[in-house]
């Protein structure tokens, strides 16, 4: 097989495992001015690369960097939870697993700025360490 | 900010999660968007639920934990050489 094609099929193989149960979200463009619906199918790290099922069933492939840094940072979180445990059903059978990551993982418990105000999140990976940091407004 | 997103986000064994002591939401919300949060919380409704109140922290403390709960470091810098050592 030619190596340019093998490299290819390696890279989008590697990118799309683990991203079979990532549900469809709203996606923002790094300057804030459009917003879109699609579901990741893959995302190549190392290329920079995302690619996401619109609505309609295509696929577009884009730079990250035209993506906000919400989506880049739910990205490199998927990425990191799929190196870490293999798929979403894993992420929670190892949190289960832990005191902190059982309570935390709850659903509704864990909250996240989406656009302008918060909205429900779950973990992308399981932790074994975890940065608890206190604040308020006041 | 930039550790999170340099040294948290991208290490499958590290998560910061935020504890929010404002007791109105709308109050996290605008502290939130203000510092641009970009950060899992905890909002003062589910504080009890997730245990986090067995530190009895203040507004401003940061500390490490493992995934048992337990303490491991309240100073930053200790915490983020442990971090790095993680990957």
């Amino acid at each position: 097989m030619h190596m340019k094609l093998k490299h290819l099929l390696a890279v989008g193989i590697a990118a799309t495992i683990g991203f079979g149960a990532v549900s469809a979200r709203t996606w923002t463009s790094a300057d804030g001015s459009k917003k879109f619906e699609g579901e990741l199918k893959a995302f190549d790290k190392d290329g920079g690369k995302v690619t996401v099922i619109m609505r309609n069933g295509r696929s577009m492939t884009f730079d990250i960097a035209k993506l906000s840094e919400g989506d880049q940072t739910f990205l490199e979180e998927n990425a990191a939870g799929d190196a870490a445990a293999g798929g979403g059903d894993n992420v929670q059978e190892a949190l289960k697993a832990q005191k902190v990551g059982s309570k935390l993982s709850t659903r509704g418990l864990l909250e996240k700025i989406d656009g302008k105000k918060f909205a429900k999140y779950e973990f992308t990976k399981a932790p074994e360490f975890y940065i608890v940091y206190y604040s308020a407004s006041w | 900010m930039e550790k999170y997103r340099k040294q948290i986000v991208p290490n499958a064994k590290v998560e910061l999660i935020h504890v929010s002591l404002d007791d109105e939401e709308a109050d996290a919300t605008k502290w939130a968007l203000e510092g641009k949060f970009p950060w899992p919380t905890v909002l003062a409704e589910h504080y009890e639920e997730t245990g986090l109140n067995e530190y009895e922290a203040f507004a401003g403390e940061s500390f490490l934990v493992d995934s048992a709960g337990k303490i491991v470091t309240k100073d930053e810098k200790e915490a983020f050489a442990k971090i790095s050592a993680l990957k």
